[in-house]
């Protein structure tokens, strides 16, 4: 292993193992925060909670160039607590299907006390029960406390839960944890931010991605960047018994461009050029839609969508090859030299107004889908 | 004895639950957690060691000859997963024992491999994750994250997992984990082997600690040890439900241990056992079992000409699920029964106008 993916496992460890439930990325943002502190020209901080973080690169561009990637993480918020002492929580933007949290661990993110989702003795069950999971808007965490009273020491209405998930380096150059959907990003983001850059550069590390995009549009309005790129990860359905059509990525096949988030489309032409050494494109509809974040606040940006292979998105083993991920960060710097030279040829004043809405064509695009 | 174990024995009892919880055990092999067992009954036994069958039993001998056998027993393999095929993209096929499979999507286990390593893996979402109802585990892969090339040469058919997570303190003496089933009970009986030697007390038989394999796949593992042993008197420990809304409620966490009255308990002996932490004062509760107890004592109990048996519990929450919730207390307070059960206990009490024909329990 070289020092640089040493040091690239050892970041994603620290970001997957922090919590931040959309809402509540603080921790994050104090880690990024320190992380950036020494080289960046300048911080903001937005008023939805972002960071947004200058570095100079050996060129000014023409307009702003911004990289952005979520700090939140999908999680749960404790509704109610009942008699018994178990906590009523509520997933925030129904973070996580049934099937993953039957029996799993959570925590508490304000003091890190940690509980498990009830999953009663099989023995007890009835073959109805063994059949169905409970439904997501009855779940309970149980924290051990006998009443609501011993609950409510250490549990309030409101309180932001996560999975409570280990952070694993496998073998064959692989990594498994939590939050990866964002936290990978914001990995590739600060690995890219340690090197010398080919123009200034502006790295939005954002808020409330998971639920709607607001913190990225917001990044949009702040910077009014020339070119926007979203940094997010795409589901690796690669697994037996899958098709070429539903399979999305497959991990160890690098990082690359994603021709349409779930509402927006990268730039036709950044992506053909960013895209000209080697990188892949997707069509990722994953969860999230952070480039429709930009498309609301940056629509007079060049917009494009990076993203890296996740596989089992969304349980505490998320899984992703450090191959991709350094891929990413590789692209991510081609993709900032890209940015520079179409913004230094574009007219000053911005008459392609529709790139956001017009579907790319790069290698294996499908031109001419239908948007939804 | 309503004084709570003090925060070194606790604290103690943490790190010995610790190292049983984190031993590997699934039935069929129970191996690592058979280590862990014989190095804590070490210290507090005449002899003991890991037979034939990976059974663990350690011995206290009465000096006395022709000394009556009492066994005090509690099973050390716990539910699992086992690997049935690897397909050619590196995903594992595998097999339960014991196990609701709803626990199965996202879940994390840790396969113990041929040479010992121990590799994490996690169970693959339905095609639906939102859907409710439980995918068949035919449909569901176990993934290492690894390329297919390691997959194949680290993991083979037949290898097991166990739940990862280790065991960590939930509340105030409350411990959360998997395989408390039944390391929690081995851990009350090595509890009374350390009484026993501290306390110096000399007993009427030959007593026997035994950590037996394969519980739950019917109890093979302590069915060898009694027929080796021919034991007059053998009391399984092991764990019994408290969820909430189960009807039977002389049971609580932290409420001692519970024990069994009927079924596959011997009425003079459990008699004995009750009256004992009566006497004690030791905080426990009972429950009724009206035909089989689902423990070792099924098995034993008729094993050669049939051997007495009885049934003592732990409390414990989600049974056979990853993150089975006990109080440590309880664990503690169980070893204290049995030392006083030992102490005080007659090997004829209830024998005497016994004939052969009398049935014990129900079933006739």
């Amino acid at each position: 292993m070289t020092d640089s993916g040493e040091k690239l496992i050892a970041l994603l460890k620290t970001l997957s193992e922090l919590s931040g439930v959309s809402n509540f990325e603080d921790e994050v943002r104090e880690y990024i925060r320190d992380f950036t502190a020494g080289s960046a020209a300048e911080i903001r901080e937005t008023d939805l909670g972002g960071l947004l973080v200058l570095k100079k690169g050996r060129k000014s561009p023409k307009q702003p160039i911004v990289l952005a990637a979520g700090m939140d993480e999908a999680g749960f918020l404790v509704k109610g607590i009942e008699s018994d002492g178990k906590l009523r929580i509520e997933a925030v933007d129904e973070a996580f299907p049934p099937s993953v949290l039957f029996g799993k661990r959570l925590k508490l993110a304000r003091n890190g006390l940690r509980g498990v989702v009830p999953a009663k003795a099989i023995h007890l069950t009835t073959r109805e029960e063994r059949g169905k999971y409970p439904e997501t808007d009855k779940l309970l965490m149980d924290i051990s406390r006998d009443s609501d009273k011993d609950a409510e020491k250490v549990a309030r209405v409101g309180d932001p839960v996560v999975l409570d998930a280990e952070f694993f380096e496998l073998a064959g150059g692989r990594v498994a944890g939590k939050a990866f959907e964002t936290r990978i990003p914001c990995s590739q983001l600060l690995t890219l931010f340690e090197r010398e850059l080919p123009y200034d550069t502006w790295f939005a590390f954002t808020t409330r991605t998971l639920i709607g995009s607001s913190g990225t549009t917001s990044a949009g309005r702040m910077l009014k960047p020339g070119a926007a790129v979203s940094v997010s990860v795409v589901q690796a359905l690669d697994l037996p018994g899958v098709s070429a059509h539903e399979r999305g990525a497959a991990l160890g096949e690098g990082a690359g461009i994603a021709i349409r988030d779930r509402y927006a489309f990268s730039d036709r032409a950044f992506a053909r050029e960013a895209a000209a050494a080697h990188a892949r494109f997707f069509s990722s509809d994953v969860i999230s839609a952070r480039l429709y974040g930009f498309l609301e606040g940056a629509p007079q940006a060049k917009l494009l969508e990076v993203d890296t292979p996740v596989r089992h998105l969304r349980t505490p083993f998320e899984t992703a090859a450090l191959s991709d991920i350094e891929s990413g960060v590789d692209l991510l710097e081609t993709v900032v030299a890209c940015a520079g030279e179409i913004l230094e040829r574009a007219p000053e004043s911005g008459d392609e107004t529709l790139t956001g809405t017009e579907p790319a064509d790069g290698p294996g695009g499908k031109a001419g889908e239908g948007d939804e | 004895m309503t004084d709570y174990i003090t925060e070194e024995e606790k604290n103690a009892l943490f790190e010995q639950l610790s190292a049983l919880s984190g031993a590997f055990g699934v039935t069929g092999n129970e191996y690592g957690a058979a280590a862990v067992a014989e190095r804590l009954l070490a210290p507090y036994t005449d002899e003991v060691r890991t037979d034939k069958r990976g059974n663990v039993v350690g011995i206290v001998r009465s000096g006395i000859e022709d000394a009556p056998v009492w066994v005090f027993d509690a099973h050390i393999d716990q539910v699992g997963v086992q690997v049935t095929g690897i397909s050619d993209e590196g995903f594992l096929g595998f097999t339960d024992i014991g196990l609701d499979e709803r626990l199965l999507p996202g879940q994390v286990f840790s396969i113990a491999t041929r040479t010992g390593e121990r590799i994490p893996a996690v169970v693959t979402l339905p095609r639906d994750p939102f859907a409710l109802d439980v995918p068949s585990l035919h449909t569901l892969w176990l993934d290492t994250g690894m390329p297919a090339e390691l997959v194949k040469e680290r993991v083979h058919i037949g290898d097991f997992a166990a739940f990862a997570g280790a065991l960590y303190e939930i509340a105030e003496g409350r411990v959360c984990g998997p395989a408390l089933d039944d390391r929690s009970c081995f851990l009350s009986i090595a509890c009374f082997a350390r009484r026993l030697k501290e306390s110096g007390a000399r007993l009427p038989a030959d007593i026997v600690f035994s950590g037996t394999v394969r519980e739950e796949i019917g109890g093979p593992g302590a069915a060898a040890v009694a027929a080796g042993l021919n034991p007059s008197l053998f009391v399984a420990l092991d764990v019994c439900h408290v969820e909430p809304g189960s009807k039977e409620d002389g049971k609580r966490l932290g409420g001692g241990p519970a024990i069994a009255l009927g079924g596959d308990s011997d009425d003079v002996v459990s008699k004995a056992i009750l009256e004992t932490a009566r006497a004690k004062d030791i905080p426990h509760g009972t429950y009724a079992i009206t035909y089989a107890s689902g423990t070792n004592a099924g098995t034993v109990r008729v094993t050669g000409e049939g051997i007495r048996c009885a049934v003592i519990s732990v409390p414990l929450l989600y049974m056979h699920a990853p993150n089975e919730i006990m109080s440590l207390q309880d664990i503690a307070w169980a070893g204290e029964l049995l030392l006083h059960f030992a102490t005080r206990f007659k090997d004829d009490e209830g024998r005497r106008g016994y004939r052969a024909g009398d049935g014990e329990g129900g079933g006739k």
